[in-house]
């Protein structure tokens, strides 16, 4: 879920946009160094971004109740093209939502940046990079980046959501942040439990049958050779 | 799900009306400029003409109003469990309490005026926004963003992601359709059945991102052939005297 436009008081809107642009600068300056050495990379980007994007969208079946949600998809962007880039990508992903989907907002823009792009971005990527240099496998520790990525993305959304309640006063913020958090976790806690699933599912997946894609993104190095 | 009405609205922009050959930068501009008045301004009335001003412009380009709700609802309905939120937790002097099934409800004043703020607000800027997409191509809009200093990266990145979208989603529903074709998402409510749909839905997940991987290779030679040397060209806005 992405915060919708009217939810954040002006001055939160631009706090939270200040603190995303600096982590977004630093993406945009690694894509441009990275073109002049190959002029691929962005057409690249573009086609990842709208696949990730397409999987932020899919249904994840939800078990017991039957029913389906959305997984956020930047765990897994992180670990495929790194923590910065995919911020850029949430970017992307979130003005397109905010303009032609009606979800979140321009003037949240800020805010949905920082709680899905930077936080679960750099979650996702250093508990894949924790994991990996841990010894664990690409898929548990793909798995493990997809859930606690996607419950740190919550995580700050209801910090998000409470410090930027209007009229909400210092005594009252850990109250409003924790009825946020109650009423985000019935839902948000398996969801996380699934992101993580379908993330390790994806990545393991890739690694069966196109390792070479996996090996020139930089997310193995040389392991498994003639494996497969 | 991406529904039809997402889809349509950019046939919207693709139409002529005035508002389609307005130039892009105005409309931008408009629509921050009422974003940042609906967020920042207290009071209910200006929230009001802007939602009555934007509803006036979609009825005067004849937006269906199917879309116009497809839209709307979802935002609206999250503004009014919001609304519902602050009425009952915020406290303040009471208008009036409630007895439902034995629970006592209280109403604060505050708490009435502040969600109203809130769902005014979210109505509006969705209907502000609704407006910019249904008038907007993307590629114009993407030059716009390019005039007000956006970073390049962010905007060439943005009008392929828009491009590739909807061609990575109907090659995602063709590879979905053939799974559910193979029994690959039984009923999810036993565990069988979830276990199965977990991992169909892992492998679409793998599947779309490696096609989307294997075209961009494609698109980039396509591109090259072009004329494209590390950045998109195209249309810019003239100097005007």
């Amino acid at each position: 879920m992405h915060i919708q436009d009217g939810f954040l008081v002006g001055k939160w809107a631009v706090a939270w946009y200040g603190a995303a642009s600096v982590f977004v600068a630093k993406g945009v300056y690694d894509i441009t160094q990275r073109t002049q050495k190959v002029m691929a990379y962005k057409p690249l980007l573009g086609l990842v971004s709208a696949a990730v994007f397409f999987i932020s969208l899919l249904p994840i079946p939800v078990p017991v109740t039957g029913t389906s949600s959305h997984p956020a998809g930047t765990p897994v962007a992180a670990i495929l093209v790194g923590p910065f880039v995919s911020m850029v990508l949430s970017v992307v992903a979130l003005l397109l939502q905010a303009l032609f989907f009606a979800h979140g907002g321009l003037s949240t823009l800020g805010a949905n940046v920082f709680s899905m792009g930077v936080v679960g971005s750099l979650t996702g990527f250093g508990v894949f990079w924790l994991g990996r240099k841990a010894g664990l496998s690409l898929g548990i520790a793909a798995f493990l980046a997809g859930a606690f990525g996607d419950l740190a993305v919550y995580l700050s959304t209801s910090f998000q959501l409470a410090l930027g309640m209007p009229g909400v006063h210092e005594q009252s913020l850990l109250r409003a942040f924790l009825t946020f958090l109650a009423l985000f976790m019935p839902t948000q806690l398996p969801l996380a439990l699934l992101e993580g699933l379908v993330t390790g599912g994806m990545v393991t997946y890739i690694a069966k049958v196109r390792p070479d894609i996996l090996r020139k993104l930089g997310v193995v190095e040389d392991v498994e050779e003639g494996k497969n | 799900m991406v529904k039809d009405s997402y889809l349509m609205v950019d046939a919207f922009a693709q139409r002529d009306n005035v508002f389609t050959r307005m130039d892009a930068r105005i409309k931008v501009s408009l629509s921050v400029l009422a974003l940042t008045a609906v967020i920042a301004l207290p009071g209910f009335i200006l929230p009001l003409i802007i939602f009555a001003l934007t509803s006036s412009l979609m009825l005067a380009v004849r937006t269906p109003l199917k879309i116009v709700l497809g839209r709307m609802l979802p935002p609206v309905i999250l503004g009014f469990v919001v609304f519902l939120l602050m009425t009952f937790f915020h406290q303040g002097s009471q208008v009036l309490s409630l007895k439902v099934l034995g629970l006592e409800l209280e109403i604060y004043r505050e708490g009435l005026v502040l969600g109203t703020t809130v769902l005014l607000r979210i109505i509006s800027s969705v209907s502000i926004l609704l407006c910019l997409s249904l008038t907007t191509p993307v590629h114009e809009l993407g030059y716009a963003l390019l005039w007000f200093r956006i970073p390049r990266v962010i905007v060439e990145i943005l009008l392929l992601t828009y491009r590739y979208l909807f061609v990575l989603w109907d090659e995602g529903m063709r590879i979905r359709q053939a799974q559910a074709m193979r029994l690959g998402y039984p009923d999810w409510r036993n565990p069988a059945g979830w276990k199965k749909a977990v991992n169909s839905t892992s492998t679409l997940m793998a599947m779309v991102f490696i096609r989307a991987y294997d075209r961009a290779e494609n698109t980039f030679a396509a591109m090259q052939t072009r004329g494209y040397n590390g950045e998109v060209t195209g249309q810019r806005f003239k100097k005007t005297a």
